[in-house]
């Protein structure tokens, strides 16, 4: 079942389309990496997603049910952090919580367990200064907390991880792996390494259309080819291995770099062989043989070419 | 509903920790004291300062109803939209809003919200200052031939709740404080002057600010202020109604 | 001058409300470090010199956005 489903979606702003046709699903218990440049439209889409936008084109279900400008029905379902979370600054963490607690109509019990356990799962338990008084990091993790108050089935975060330092964004990823049990998580981003430690479903929105989407592995296997690094110790070894006649094939894709050559191929084992072949014939022992894994930037950098 | 409760909580706690209301309070309470005190003193000390000052006439209570509903529909009402000028101005420019709505909670509740904890503390200022000018008025002059005092302040009171509406149809459409205060000034003046056309004049709002010490005095009836209460109670709603309308359709 | 004696007492209320109104700005005017201009010297004699309006145009203008 999916959880969000987007079809032809499309927005303009003026005469800039920024958002173009665009057709999505995020299937329910993923952890959904949305990526794509600044600036390409990943805010809009997700501002529509919430009915804070109006789309000029184009439906959007959640949990199968129709979202409409304006209206707040379908965010029941979700739990958003926007990419800055702005908070009444008077408010303490608890107070804010119970703010939000009875907007979603929660019992006082039920409002203070659940502030108790997610101000300790986001790290601000024994925090009671006024949110005024917060730092970026802070008012994230405490917009995670806010977001995830009404149990959401789906939760929506807007680059949670851009303007964090590295110990702020490891404790964002980890809070956002541990929920991903209970919630499917939307995220948007454009810190490729984020994705690849989390997420198991990504898309690329790419001028307005998802370019590529799937799961991690399915991504990869489409559209990655795999390359494998040579490094010889010598310049005189690197000619020697060029010039071999059955080294031609090999070199069509290839980059030269120093003393290190990385050959591309969609078939890696037949380069292996032929490799190692040329090796063992010419007697050449490069000081390196890596096989390198297809990253997403490699294939993010293809798709936004 | 329980979103509505809730918002009206936060507005209320907001408009006490930002001193909102103890500004309005006493505002309001000083203007209430400073009615009756100045009409009743105003004519002493100024023959006790200028010697030569003759006094024209003996100050009366109705006096001190003049200057009630001059200062407090002036300046009284003036500060309240200045100062609930920026309700949603700031909400909207900070981006506190988005965390509310994208919870579930209705743009409805928030303009029913705003606007119930305004008009709450409009007339909480209002009558504070009501009293405080009826009690320096008894006690000043022992005269309680004034009729219809009660009436009179309930028909300016009345205005309150439409000017507020307003306000919140201003505040609703545009981002800035001040436009929308302008805006609400706007509408007032036009309102005033549609008042002074003849054919509905008799309708008009305005009546019930303009009227009200020739009420006590005895010069109009209380009859004629029927219409125009109601007139003011059906466009106060009607304002409201609008300002959600345009709510529903605003980008946060 | 025996007029500003039999007037004064009805004044009373009045300076209460202003001693009130300096009250709640002192405090909050030390608590809070910024402004939206002038510095903590200058809104504390305002405050407290004058009467009534000197708190009130602190807390629309000179308060700093930061509650």
């Amino acid at each position: 079942m999916n959880v969000l489903t987007i079809q032809n979606l499309s927005k303009s702003f003026g005469k800039q389309r920024i958002i173009d046709n665009l057709n999505l699903s995020v299937p329910e218990g993923s952890v959904f990496g949305f990526i794509g440049k600044n600036g390409a439209g990943k805010t809009t889409t997700m501002k529509m997603v919430l009915g804070l936008l109006q789309p000029d084109n184009g439906e959007i279900h959640v949990c199968n049910e129709p979202v409409g400008f304006g209206q707040t029905r379908t965010n029941q379902y979700i739990g958003y952090l926007p990419d800055v979370p702005e908070f009444y600054n008077y408010m303490t963490p608890i107070q804010y919580l119970k703010l939000c607690g009875e907007v979603i109509a929660l019992s006082k019990a039920e409002i203070s367990k659940r502030s108790e356990e997610l101000l300790s799962l986001v790290g601000l338990y024994d925090v009671t200064k006024q949110i005024g008084g917060f730092s970026r990091g802070m008012k994230q993790r405490l917009g995670i907390a806010q977001a995830l108050l009404t149990q959401p089935k789906l939760l929506i975060c807007d680059e949670p991880t851009s303007a964090l330092d590295p110990v702020g964004r490891k404790e964002i990823l980890d809070i956002l792996y541990k929920i991903s049990g209970t919630t499917t998580v939307l995220f948007s981003t454009h810190i490729l390494s984020d994705v690849e430690r989390i997420c198991n479903h990504a898309a690329f929105l790419n001028e307005g259309k998802i370019a590529v989407t799937g799961t991690l592995a399915e991504i990869k296997a489409l559209h990655g080819h795999e390359s494998l690094l040579l490094e010889f110790s010598a310049d005189k070894d690197l000619q020697l291995f060029k010039k071999q006649k059955s080294a031609e094939p090999l070199l069509i894709y290839s980059e030269e770099n120093n003393r290190e050559l990385i050959l591309h191929s969609r078939n890696m084992e037949n380069v292996q062989k032929t490799l190692l072949r040329i090796l063992a014939e010419t007697g050449i022992c490069p000081i390196k043989i890596e096989l390198m894994e297809p990253s997403l930037e490699s294939l993010f950098l293809e798709v936004v070419k | 509903m329980s979103g509505y409760i809730a918002f009206v909580k936060k507005e209320f706690t907001e408009n006490m920790k930002n001193y909102r209301f103890l500004i309005l309070f006493a505002v309001f309470l000083i203007f209430g004291i400073m009615s009756a005190f100045l009409a009743k003193f105003t004519p002493e000390i100024l023959s006790a300062l200028a010697a030569d000052m003759e006094m024209t006439s003996e100050p009366v209570a109705l006096d001190a109803w003049k200057q009630f509903y001059k200062n407090i529909s002036g300046v009284g009402f003036s500060a309240f939209i200045i100062l609930f000028g920026s309700c949603l101005s700031n909400e909207y420019s900070k981006g506190t809003l988005v965390l509310m709505v994208t919870k579930g909670l209705s743009r409805k509740a928030v303009i029913l919200a705003k606007y119930t904890v305004a008009v709450a503390l409009m007339t909480i200022s209002y009558w504070i200052s009501y009293a405080a000018t009826y009690g320096y008025t008894a006690l000043l002059w022992n005269d309680t031939s004034l009729a219809h005092v009660v009436f009179a302040a309930v028909s300016l009171w009345i205005v309150g709740f439409l000017y507020l509406s307003i306000l919140m149809i201003g505040c609703v459409i545009f981002k800035q404080t001040f436009t929308s205060i302008l805006f609400t000034g706007g509408i007032v003046a036009l309102i005033s002057l549609l008042g002074m056309i003849e054919p509905i004049a008799k309708f008009s709002p305005f009546i019930l600010t303009s009227k009200n010490v020739d009420l006590i005095s005895g010069k109009v009836i209380p009859a004629e202020f029927v219409i125009p209460a109601f007139v003011s109670f059906i466009l106060s709603i009607f304002g409201l109604l609008i300002a959600i309308r345009l709510f529903n359709k605003k980008q946060l | 001058m025996n007029i500003l004696f039999e007037i004064l007492p009805f004044l009373v209320p009045v300076l209460l409300v202003d001693i009130a109104l300096a009250v709640a700005a002192v405090r909050h005017i030390l608590r809070h470090p910024r402004y939206r201009f002038g510095n903590r010297t200058i809104w504390l004699v305002i405050v407290v010199v004058i009467l009534i309006f000197g708190p009130i145009i602190y807390f629309v203008f000179g308060k700093g956005e930061n509650e």
